[in-house]
Order: C-alpha cells, then structure tokens, then sequence
C-alpha cells in the first residue's frame, strides 16, 4: 500500500535495498502506522474468539443442555471457562488492542505532526510482547484441564490453589497472558507519553492539541498509573498457585480481599483506558460532522483529568458487599457518584457541540451518535450500582453484565467502529462504502439493544452472572422466552458483524481511492496524504490555531486546517 | 425495568426497593431528556443547503452556563441519593440489631450448611444442630447470621430480602434480617466458587413462630438419634 | 476570537530518552509501591511476624545495603566523566558499579542459601513469602541494571561511546544497547528514522547517524542507566529497613 508512496529522501537511497522486503514492511515494522493496524487486526481477530464464547454462552442460556452447534453441549466447567476467557478477551485482548494500542499508535503521532513515535523499536517491541500474551492467552485452551474458569476478576482463593478448580496450567497461562499483556501496554504507555511531550509539531500547544490525543494519553495516563500494584499482586497469584506461598489463602495466613483491593485498584483507571479512547473518536468526530467547533474544549481536558484523578479513588465500590469494613462503603460511594459530574459534563459538551450545527449522518457521524445513545443508559444505570444500598440487590445479578455492556461495548465497538470508518481513509488510502457502513450500523444499534436492554429486566428479576444452568432456577423460569430472544438477538448481532467485515475488506482493496481530507476536517493527520508516506509529513507541519475552528462567521470555506497560515492562503493545506 | 423485581418479604428490602425506584426516577427523567434531546437536534439540525453552523465554542462562562446549571442539579442530585441510600445502608449493613435467633452458616463448595446454637445458645457445643440446605427461621423475628465458607469466597444472596452478602474464608462475618411474609424463597450463591457454582443452591423457610418451634423440636429430636 | 499566531512553544526540548527512563521508573515504583504496600498492611495486622524478622541477619543486610550505596556512587562518577570525556574512568567505574552489584547478588545468594539450609522457603509461612518475593523481585532489577550496565562497558571497552572524528569512521554500531531506544524524532531533519523500518544488522556497518543511536552518543546512555541504578538503589533502601529492621 505504501510502497508507491516510498518518500524520497537524500539519505535513504543506500537503503532502499531492504525496503521492499515483506517481513521488515508488514511483520516486524517499525512505522506506527502499521504497528497500529497490526493491533487492530490482531484485536479484530480475537473479537471473533470473544464473539464465539458469547455465542456459547447465549446458547446454553436460552436452551440449557442442549447441543450447540458447532461445540456440543455446554458443560458447567465449559460455561465457566467460557465466562472467564470472554471476559478477559474482550476487555484484555479486544478493548486494549483495538482502542489503546491501536488508535493511540495511529493517531497521536499524525495528530501531533510528529514523523514517528520517539521510541519506535520500543513499538515494535511492545507489539511483539503483546502477540506473546495473544499466543500464551489461546495456548490455555488446549492445556490439561483448559483455560482458567475463575471469573475474569480471578478472584482467589479460587484462583489462587488447583484444589478449587482442578486447574493450574490454564490459570498460569491467564496470569502470564495478562503480565505480558501489562508488560506491553507499559512499553506501549511510554511512547505514547512520550511522543506525546516530546514529539509536537512546531505551534502545537497543549491548548491545541486535538481532543483525541488529549483522551488518548489520558487513556495511557490512566493505565499507567494503575496496574503497577496489580502486577505486584499477580507475581503474588502467579507465586500462589506455583511456589506453593499464601497470600491470597486464609488457612496460610493470606487476604483473598488483598488481591480485590489490587484489582480494582487497577480496574476502575481500566473502565476509562477502554472507555477514553472511544470517547476521544467520538470527540474528533462529532465537530467534523456537525460542522462546529467542539463546544468547551478546556472543560472537557479538565473534565477528563479530574474524571482520571477521581478514578483512583472509587475502586472499592466493586467491593461493597465483599466483607470489606462496610463503614468504607460511604465514602466510596460518594466519590462513585461523584464521578457522574465530570462525565455529565463531558456529555452535556457533546450534546451542545450538536446544538446548532449541521449535521451530517455519514456512517462515522452514525456511530458517534450511537456511542453517545447507548453509553448514556450505561452511565445511568451504573447510579442503581454505585449508591451502595442499591448495591446489595444488583451487585452480581445480571443488571451488572447488562450495565457493563452498555459502557464497553458503546466504548469499544461503538466507538471503535467510529474510529474504524472515520480514519479508515487515513488508513488505507481508500474510502469505505457509506451504504454498507449504514447497514452494518443500524444492525448492531437496533440488536445490541435487543441484546442487552432486556438483561436489565432478567437481572433486577434477580437472575445472578456466572450461572451454567438457569433451568436450575424457579425464580427464573418466567424469563425464559426473554432469555430466548436476547440469545437469538445476541447470535443477529454477531451476523451483523459480517457486513463490516465485507465491507472492511472490499474497500481495503477495491474502495475508491480517498483524497486527503475527505472529511473537510482540522487536525494534523488530514494534511497528510491519504495513507500517509514513512515519515507521515513531507515538510514539517507548523500549527497556527486550535484544531476546531469550523464554520467561522467571516469565511466562505467552513474549516480551517490547523497548519493553515493565518493570512487566508489558499496552498496552505497542500 | 424494575416491574421484575422479587417480591418483598423482609423490613428493610421495602428500603432498597425504594431506593432503587427513586434512582428510578431520577435516571428515568435524565434518560428521557437527554436522548429525545439528541433526537431532536439530529432533526432540528441537520443539513440544509446554504445553512451554515454557529460558531460557539463555549469558552465562555455566559455560553457554558447551561452546562453549569445542569451540572449543580446532577451535583444536588448526586448528594440526595447517596444521603437517603446512607441511611438504608447503615440500617442493612452497619446498625445490626442483637437478633434474636442466631444462626451460623457455613458455605462450602457447593452447598449451605445451617447451624442452630441448640438449646444452650452456643456454637461449637454438642447440642449444636446441624441442618443442610434449607435456612428455617421464624417470621418477625431479628434474624443474626454469622457467615463463614470453608474453601473460596462465595457469596450469601436472599433475592426475596434483598440481602447479599459474600462470604470470605477464614473470617466470619455477621449479617441480619427480619422476615415479614411466611413461605419458601431463595437462596443463591452469587460469587463464581467453581464447578458446582450454578447448583449451589439453598432455600429460604420463613414459618409462623409456632411451626418454627415445632420444626426444631423436632429436628432436634431426630439428631440427637 | 481566533489567535492565529505561529510557533510558540517548542516541545522538543526535553530529552526523549530520559523523559521514557523517567516513565519506565514511574511505572516501576507504581509495582513496587503495590507490593511493599500489600507487605506494610499484612505486617501491621500481624504483629508476630517480628519472630520470623529475627531470623534474618541485620550485618549482613547493612553490608549489602553499604554496597548497593557504594555502587551508586561509583555510577555518578561514571557518569561525571561521562562529561569529562575520560573514557578509561568511565569503564573503569561501570566495572566497579557492576562488579558490586555482582557482590550484591553474591552476598543475597548466600542468604538465600542460609535460610533455605534452615528449612525456611517461600511458602513457609506469609512473612518469608513476602521475603523472597520483595527480595527476589529487586533482585532481577539489579540483574536488569547490571546487565545495561555490561553492555555499556563493552561500547566503552570497544571504544563506541562517542561517534568516530569524521574519516576515521569503520566503528560498527553493534547492538541498540540496553532496553530503550534513543531516537529524537522532534527534530524533523533528524535522519534516524529511515522508512520506519527495522534493519537487518548488515546495514548496521554503514557509518552514519544510526550507529550512535539517532545522532546522540551511547554515552548519553550511561546517564539513563545511571538513573535506573539509582532507582534499584533507592527501593532497596526501603526494603531493608520494612524486612530486617522490624523484628
């Protein structure tokens, strides 16, 4: 793809030689634009593997011991191995890829006008690393005994001892997966920071830096500081289980509470390294779409960082009902629901950046709108979970798994099909098509509602998570032609996902070719070509203004590039 | 969303479920808002040939001052709901009345086991009774329980009485209600604790004091054969 | 309304090397802040552990301590000569440093030995749990540390700590040295990024910009290394007090 495009530069003509070879071009790349979609397909592929367990899982719900087509009939340790492993999939394996790694490697270095990131073998490394955790997290299903069936929380003692289980390969290689996988995204984290501080074209203050990058490295921001004690804590899981120590079993005079302060520790900050990166394509969008400036661009960085900081400070409202002091459920409660005000703040931006606009419903803009619809009903409901006293009844029903899907899979699928198509032309130099976009869009809106709006409904009836076998369950038998419907809506759901993968495919290589700024947008990236050479820029971009200055009063044109020189000349974008 | 709900059956589950629908309606009323507005502007403003978009980038505290008056009623709003659920919490969690029956729980992987003090109102003694699956307790009566799992964590759900509770080994750890309606409900584990975890199943037996009365007795009887 | 004004800020100045050495040491303490933090609440909830303290011998922890400080020093004169250009001192005292992590390592081996002759393992009992977790943690960052360390000897053995004096140059660049790259790609005519790609090591014999590692010298790197010593250093200065000091 990019190989007609080789920049020609003075120094790189005695090495030209090696170029051309495909392992040093598409496998072991050093470019942050191929390290960025080898993320994405790497992400995109185990969103199969996650979308295989749910299929599992939704069979054996909705028609319990029966034969599922193309696996057999799902057993009790199946189910919880199933459980386990879609959990960490799709949070681990399809949300990090895909949002963190991929869009953070695509876009802050374009958007910040950088040639590179600064550590760029780093990158690869990182890449690398993380195929590792891939290939370790895969290899557990095939061990004695399968893939770790402990929750995706693993918490121990379950974890922690075979005894419990019967398990110790699948759950080593969960813990190896998930160190490699944090190893990576640390690796990763540095570059992005750094790029990110280091790297900014001449101009580009941080009161002009695009919205995206600002939520990206807020995403890194928030990863980076979270999982060094969750790290600490599975070296202890990992000692546990194979150097026979205890510090997760009572009867060794170990805290299994320990390893929940630990990971929630981590998992609160993790809820917005998935979500912010949704979040950030969506910003980028909706301002190019509706042809306005982003409304309260300072509110919204400032939002975000007090959002990270109050993320720190809420993890144990995942543990109200753990045993934990319950004189600490309080506090905790208050700053939960206190972090609904810079998220309110954040979505009320949104809704005014629309206010007054002209709105486009391209697929991108598609997307954007339905990220907002639908993370909207997750952040409200996730109040019934946060207030601790209407905590005791949901935590652990399927109000839960309702409310966490209507937050990761708006940030994750919602949001990165955003992503997907907005800088699919950016990408690969080709357009997608809008027809198929729209059809794959209104697809997975109308049933990734039918999917989960009624899991609200099953769960406040008091249906609990994790449960192989809901026949087992009178007070669950009225649910059962709901259970049927969400099955058969969860199985459309994932048929939907074809059309994107035609329509990815097809215009990968048989799209129209895209110009460089299809979308009349700002920011650095639209300025250079469409797919942008090795170095990304021909001559160094200098910025000149923030990066939303659309529909000004007294121009004909309504968008100004960033890097456009301030005296209205027209060969500014060339 | 919430017309599912179990039914009622302890003093305090009428507090959740009260909470619950008064978050309800809070967040009813700001889903409704916020996504008919996101509608409405989609159609209000939508593309039209020679339109062109306001220029307003709400830098300004006059432009922002929507957002702001929005944010101080979800501020207010935020500290109303944890004030009212504070008090059920503590009434749940933290202000536990002596009980007048106490009972011992013991989870294990995959099952409920019940211990009655017997008549010396002791644990651990020989007249302990020792009942598998089925909690009896008498209706109207402050019911103490004190939770303990000999293996992992599970977790002690009553969806009826709207109580949860996990349940950590190595620790015992209190937890009380009062029945208000007699007849049987449930009794789950919901805290994933292994194979068996879906099977874990108990039930939950609220009888007149009489009928509770008369079942240890007899019960009683049968053990100490 | 719109301030069109052009450059102002100029973010290239800090060094990108440093700035990710200071990450990676962020990242490093937020792991060791987990695990010295889960260590401190067990331990005041067990004020018996102060048995299993005893055990361990205060002497022969402050000797190490004493030489893990010693080894500090000797990497800031390392790196003070790093300035001087004295190339004989600085693998002089890179040897020095790494040789006392190498007697740091010896001398935790023996204890090591000394408990394990006793009977006392890891799974003992919680506190030489967290003993050999702590203790064996940082000791593979003083192995990470030492092996940088190596590496920049050899450059400096081998003469590649600065580039060549135009026409003298055949220095090969050998390895990318030890776990982060230094490439400043601030600059937009720096050369160092070629097509983004990864080269084979027959290319590496080619004198130019990429043998120093992006136009800055190798011996920038000692300074990097220098700070993740420190950082080695610092966390054992708070391990041996939490560990031997508490009994």
């Amino acid at each position: 793809m990019e190989g007609n495009r080789h920049q020609a530069r003075g120094n790189s003509a005695h090495h030209s030689h090696g170029d051309e070879k495909f392992i040093w071009k598409y496998v072991f790349s050093t470019d942050h634009k191929m390290i960025a979609k080898q993320y994405l397909f790497t992400g995109l592929f185990m969103a199969l593997v996650g979308a295989f367990t749910a299929y599992l899982m939704r069979w054996q719900l909705a028609y319990p011991n029966t034969a599922a087509p193309g696996w057999g009939v799902v057993t009790a340790d199946k189910f919880n191995m199933l459980v386990t492993m879609h959990g960490t999939i799709m949070v681990f394996f399809v949300g990090m890829p895909v949002l963190v790694a991929a869009l953070s490697n695509f876009v802050i270095p374009l958007q910040i006008g950088a040639r590179d990131m600064v550590f760029p073998r780093l990158n690869m490394l990182s890449y690398w690393v993380f195929v590792a955790s891939v290939v370790c997290l895969l290899a557990s299903f095939f061990v004695p005994a399968g893939a770790s069936a402990c929750g995706w929380t693993g918490y121990p003692p379950l974890s922690a001892s075979q005894e419990y289980t019967g398990i110790f390969w699948g759950v080593v290689l969960w813990i190896l997966a998930l160190a490699l996988e944090f190893a990576s995204f640390t690796m990763g984290g540095i570059n992005y920071l750094a790029t990110f501080m280091c790297a900014r074209a001449k101009g580009l203050t941080y009161s002009r830096v695009p919205l995206a990058t600002w939520f990206l490295v807020g995403a890194s921001l928030a990863f980076f500081f979270s999982v060094g004690p969750l790290i600490a804590g599975a070296i202890m899981l990992l000692l546990d289980n194979v150097a026979g120590t205890g510090f997760y079993l009572p009867q060794k005079g170990g805290e299994p509470l320990l390893w929940q302060h630990l990971f929630w520790f981590f998992g609160h900050p993790e809820v917005y390294v998935v979500f912010l990166p949704g979040l950030a394509a969506v910003l980028e969008i909706i301002p190019v779409f509706s042809r306005k400036p982003i409304f309260g661009y300072r509110t919204m960085v400032w939002s975000m960082a007090v959002a990270l900081a109050l993320s720190y400070v809420v993890w144990a409202h995942h543990m109200f009902i753990s045993g934990m002091d319950p004189r600490l459920a309080m506090p905790f409660s208050i700053t939960t629901i206190l972090i609904s005000v810079p998220f309110a703040i954040i979505i009320f931006c949104m809704l005014a950046s629309l206010r007054g606009g002209s709105i486009r419903l391209a697929t991108p803009m598609l997307w954007a709108v339905g990220f907002l619809v639908t993370f909207l009903i997750g952040g409200l409901t996730g109040i019934f979970l946060g207030s601790a006293a209407s905590n005791i009844y949901f935590h652990g029903t399927y109000f839960v798994v309702a409310h966490f899907h209507y937050t990761f899979f708006p940030a994750v699928f919602f949001g990165g099909f955003a992503a997907i198509h907005f800088w699919f032309p950016k990408m690969f130099g080709r357009m997608y098509s809008e027809r198929l976009g729209k059809i794959h869009f209104w697809l997975t809106f109308v049933f990734f509602n039918c999917t989960f709006w009624p899991i609200f409904q099953i769960g406040s009836g008091g249906m609990i998570r994790r449960i192989a076998d809901p026949s087992q369950y009178r007070i669950l038998d009225q649910f059962k032609t709901l259970n049927v419907f969400v099955t058969i809506s969860a199985f459309i759901l994932i048929a939907g996902q074809i059309v994107f993968v035609i329509n990815f495919f097809w215009s990968i290589f048989r799209g129209p070719a895209a110009e460089a700024n299809p979308f009349r947008a700002n920011t650095l990236e639209w300025s250079a070509a469409s797919p942008p050479p090795h170095g990304n820029f021909t001559a160094a971009p200098v910025v000149y203004r923030g990066p939303y200055e659309y529909s000004l009063p007294d121009r004909a044109e309504d968008f100004v590039p960033q890097n456009e020189p301030p005296l209205a000349q027209a060969e500014g974008t060339a | 969303m919430l017309k599912n709900l179990p039914q009622s059956v302890s003093t305090f589950s009428g507090d959740i479920d009260g909470i619950l629908y008064f978050i309800y309606a809070i967040v009813g009323f700001f889903f409704v808002a916020t996504e008919g507005y996101i509608v409405y502007s989609l159609v209000r403003y939508r593309r039209k040939d020679g339109v062109k978009a306001r220029y307003e980038t709400g830098e300004t505290w006059r432009e922002m001052r929507w957002i702001i008056g929005i944010v101080i009623v979800v501020t207010v709003l935020d500290f109303v709901i944890d004030s009212k659920g504070a008090g059920v919490w503590a009434k749940v969690k933290e202000n536990f009345p002596e009980g007048d029956v106490r009972i011992k729980v013991v989870a294990q992987q995959f099952s409920w086991t019940f211990v009655y003090p017997g008549a010396d109102g002791q644990f651990d003694t020989r007249d302990d009774l020792t009942v598998p699956r089925v909690l009896h307790v008498p209706i109207h009566s402050k019911i103490r329980l004190i939770l303990t799992s000999k293996d992992v964590i599970h977790s002690f759900f009553l969806p009826e009485v709207r109580l949860k509770q996990d349940i950590l080994p190595g620790r015992q750890i209190n937890a009380w209600f009062e029945a208000t309606r007699t007849g049987t409900f449930n009794l789950f584990c919901s805290e994933l604790c292994g194979l068996g975890h879906t099977k874990m199943l108990g039930s939950l037996e609220v009888q007149e004091p009489a009928d509770y009365e008369r079942w240890l007795a007899e019960t009683t009887k049968e053990q100490l054969e | 309304m719109i301030v069109q004004t052009a450059a102002v800020e100029n973010s290239g100045e800090i060094s990108t090397g440093k700035l990710g050495i200071w990450w990676l040491i962020g990242s490093e303490i937020m792991i060791f802040g987990g695990a010295i933090g889960s260590f401190i609440l067990l331990r005041l909830a067990h004020p018996d552990w102060a048995d299993n303290a005893g055990h361990l011998s205060v002497p022969i922890g402050s000797l190490n301590t004493l030489v893990l400080l010693t080894s500090s020093y000797t990497m800031v004169k390392a790196f003070e000569n790093v300035k001087k250009r004295d190339r004989k001192k600085i693998c002089r005292f890179l040897l020095a440093t790494a040789l006392m992590g190498l007697v740091f390592l010896g001398i935790k081996s023996f204890e090591y030995h000394g408990k394990f002759s006793h009977g006392i393992y890891p799974n003992t009992n919680l506190f030489w749990a967290f003993y050999f977790t702590l203790t064996g943690l940082h000791a593979l960052h003083v192995i990470a540390g030492i092996t940088a360390i190596l590496i920049l000897w050899t450059f400096g053995l081998r003469d590649r700590l600065w580039p060549p004096a135009p026409g003298t140059g055949t220095a090969s660049p050998g390895s990318p040295g030890p776990g982060i790259d230094i490439i400043d790609i601030s600059n937009f005519s720096d050369p160092s990024i070629r097509g983004g790609i990864i080269r084979p090591n027959v290319n590496m014999s080619i004198p130019g910009p990429r043998w120093s590692g992006g136009g800055r010298p190798i011996a920038d790197r000692i300074e990097l290394v220098g700070l993740y010593w420190h950082f080695v250093d610092v966390v054992w200065i708070f391990l041996f007090p939490l560990l031997y000091l508490t009994a």
